[in-house]
């Protein structure tokens, strides 16, 4: 395998992986921010 | 100014109950509207507030107003310089009074209460001209039965400039308060302190500070303990909302009631945890695209890197395949060159380079295989005209038609070679050979003119003058021209041709001696990878030399013997050689290596009619050489069958093999003579 391709399979895999990673992250940063939104209801009341 | 009594009777309308308050801006009271059976509340309002009220029509304005959170005002009217304002009786209690009582509010309370006094001062601050309270403070904040607030008092005065009447110490803004300084206060141009519905959220601010802390702001700014200093049960965000509608700058003060209202209904997302929240997403979101963006600005240098190592790689397989050309290793170098193909089969080098190994190992089918793709395809032909290739492409086609004796095709590759590049004088020498091949003397005459005229030497005119020459059958003129080739020329192939030419020349003037002779020279002159011809040429010679049936024709066919041993040990005999080889090894009574050589090449090539042909000629001379009682012709028979079914599938063409012709014959006196009899 060249530098090349290595560089450009790696590149998209590397993306790909980012990729999944932030929807993972954005998916667990959302139900960690549906509590901390309730928890903050909760403190300032707010309807 | 003298308070009113109960009972007294303002404008015969309104009946004065009870006094509510004195604040500020004036003195209110309780009355009922004597004709609606209605309480309403009558402010009356103070002289020196009195005083700055200017036109009618800021009353009517006053009265238009309609909010959820503000009384209506009903009324509005003057007794002797004395202004009252009739509006909305607010039952239940200020909010002053909850706080004299210690009340304190949770959070949830006093948001509630900022947005609806933010909303109702929002509604006042948007009116044209814009209405500002001027004295917001828990006294004028009305605790509706229903838990809302009602914002009451508010003056009568519009405008953004000057003092304002009404103001409450504590919860004015420090613009407001004359005893402070004014150094830092916004001014007009003419140095008047401004004063605009800032003011009202400086207000704002100090009643949320007393909401918060028990405690009323001190009336400087200055004497203001923060609220930080305090131990309070509110948050944080709350505390900084209040904070800054306090800023007794201005230019740190919520620039609008909005801007506040705005924080308010947001407040949560003010949190220090909700902006840790935010910011760790976006820094998340931030850390995932970065990462996103570097993998593919590195996928794009990838693509970018492969196009470049492809073409490293293909140049290199170009170069190998040349180096092995000039190695003499053709078969190895075409490998190369159709490994660039596969590489990128868009790019001619490979296919050029191929072509040419192609035509320097005597496969001109190929080489027109490939010429015909190669100008076929409009992409590839393009290409070829860029790296001024074609005419090269066009030239090899050429000499590869020659050598295939199609001479007309030939002429026509000629020509379209030197449409693309017409000072090419070795095109115009092959052209106009091609053309005397043709017998088109005059046309190949013409040609060798142009080609003078374009730096044809003198060595290459010679040898087409020789060729003109024999084309005429002038030989002694032929050979004498191609004499002169091979001593003028310094161009090898020139010269081999040269070679070839005059061989031919004596052969064909039957002086098979000097034919020898110059094909001898040539064998010397040149190694055996580079002119094999030659000893193709030198063996066929001396095995013609042997046919002759002089005493020396073992000789030469021992001598024909050795030249294509040569050519087979070193791996460059054609098929004809091998037939050759095994026809002198056949005169000379080798009959078991000729025998060898043709069971060879039956497994080679079994659709071959020659292999058996010549198997039965050996085998019939075999048993000619047996004494009558012993022979036996059946071998000879078999292999003539074979030969036969072959031969006939190969005469597509029509065209007779001689020698096959003679088994025939040979075959017929065998039946003739009832050496065989024929099957029925």
């Amino acid at each position: 395998m060249t530098l090349g391709s290595l560089l450009f399979f790696g590149g998209i895999g590397g993306a790909v992986f980012f990729l999944i990673v932030m929807i993972v992250w954005k998916i667990v940063l959302h139900g960690k921010r549906r509590e901390l939104m309730k928890e903050l209801k909760d403190k300032y009341m707010v309807s | 100014m003298a308070g009113m009594r109960q009972g007294e009777i303002l404008d015969n309308t309104y009946q004065i109950v009870e006094e509510l308050g004195d604040g500020g801006g004036g003195v209110v009271y309780k009355a009922i509207h004597i004709r609606l059976k209605k309480y309403v509340a009558v402010k009356m309002v103070k002289e020196n507030v009195a005083g700055l009220i200017n036109t009618r029509a800021e009353a009517d304005i006053l009265k238009n107003l309609k909010h959820e959170y503000l009384p209506q005002v009903y009324d509005f009217f003057q007794i002797d310089r004395k202004v009252y304002t009739v509006m909305d009786f607010i039952p239940g209690r200020s909010l002053e009074q909850y706080l004299k009582k210690g009340v304190r509010f949770r959070q949830k309370q006093i948001i509630i209460w900022a947005r609806q006094l933010c909303e109702a001062l929002s509604y006042l601050h948007h009116q044209d001209p814009p209405i500002i309270h001027s004295d917001i403070k828990p006294a004028n904040i009305m605790i509706t039965p229903q838990g809302n607030i009602c914002l009451i008092d508010f003056n009568i005065s519009f405008g953004a400039e000057g003092q304002m009447g009404g103001m409450s110490s504590g919860y004015a803004s420090p613009e407001q308060v004359m005893s402070m300084t004014s150094t830092y206060m916004p001014k007009d141009a003419s140095g008047k302190i401004i004063v605009d519905t800032r003011s009202d959220i400086y207000s704002l601010g100090a009643t949320l500070y007393h909401m918060v802390t028990g405690r009323k702001p001190a009336g400087d700014p200055k004497d203001i303990i923060p609220l930080d200093e305090y131990d309070l049960d509110y948050s944080d965000t709350l505390l900084a909302i209040i904070n800054k509608a306090m800023q007794p700058n201005v230019r740190y003060r919520y620039q609008s009631v909005d801007d506040m209202l705005k924080d308010l209904m947001s407040i949560q997302k003010l949190d220090p945890k909700y902006k840790r929240q935010k910011r760790m997403e976006a820094l998340s979101t931030y850390l995932c695209l970065g990462g996103i963006l570097i993998c593919l600005a590195a996928s794009f240098a990838g693509f970018r890197l492969m196009g470049a190592e492809k073409a490293l790689a293909y140049r290199d397989k170009v170069e190998s395949g040349k180096q092995y050309v000039t190695a003499g290793e053709y078969d190895a170098a075409c490998r190369m060159f159709d490994e660039a193909i596969g590489m990128d089969g868009e790019e001619v080098s490979a296919y050029y380079e191929k072509m040419y190994a192609l035509s320097l190992m005597d496969e001109p089918g190929q080489v027109l295989s490939l010429a015909q793709k190669l100008t076929s395809d409009r992409q590839l032909n393009e290409r070829l005209k860029e790296g001024s290739l074609l005419a090269n492409v066009y030239y090899m086609a050429g000499n590869a038609c020659f050598q295939q004796e199609d001479y007309g095709e030939a002429v026509e590759y000629y020509r379209k070679s030197l449409e693309n590049r017409s000072d090419d004088p070795e095109c115009y020498r092959d052209l106009a050979i091609a053309l005397a091949r043709q017998d088109d003397l005059e046309g190949a005459q013409a040609v060798l003119t142009q080609a003078r005229d374009n730096g044809l030497t003198s060595a290459d005119t010679a040898l087409v003058e020789g060729e003109l020459a024999l084309c005429r059958k002038d030989l002694t003129t032929a050979i004498r021209k191609f004499t002169e080739t091979v001593e003028a020329s310094d161009d090898d192939y020139v010269r081999q041709r040269a070679f070839f030419l005059c061989a031919r020349t004596y052969q064909e003037a039957g002086n098979l001696d000097d034919m020898i002779g110059w094909l001898e020279n040539g064998r010397d002159t040149y190694g055996l990878p580079q002119a094999h011809t030659f000893y193709t040429m030198l063996g066929d010679a001396y095995a013609l030399k042997g046919q002759q049936g002089t005493a020396q024709s073992d000789t030469f066919f021992q001598k024909a013997k050795a030249c294509y041993e040569q050519l087979t040990d070193s791996g460059l005999a054609s098929l004809q050689v091998w037939y050759n080889l095994a026809m002198v090894r056949q005169s000379l009574g080798e009959y078991e290596e000729a025998r060898d050589v043709l069971e060879q090449l039956m497994a080679e090539y079994p659709e071959d009619y020659r292999a058996p042909m010549r198997m039965a000629i050996l085998e019939c001379e075999v048993e000619n050489g047996k004494d009558a009682a012993l022979r036996d012709y059946g071998d000879v028979a078999e292999y003539y069958e074979k030969a036969a079914k072959l031969y006939e599938q190969d005469r597509v063409d029509g065209k007779t093999d001689p020698q096959m012709q003679q088994l025939e014959g040979i075959m017929r006196q065998l039946y003739d003579g009832k050496w065989l009899v024929k099957e029925e």
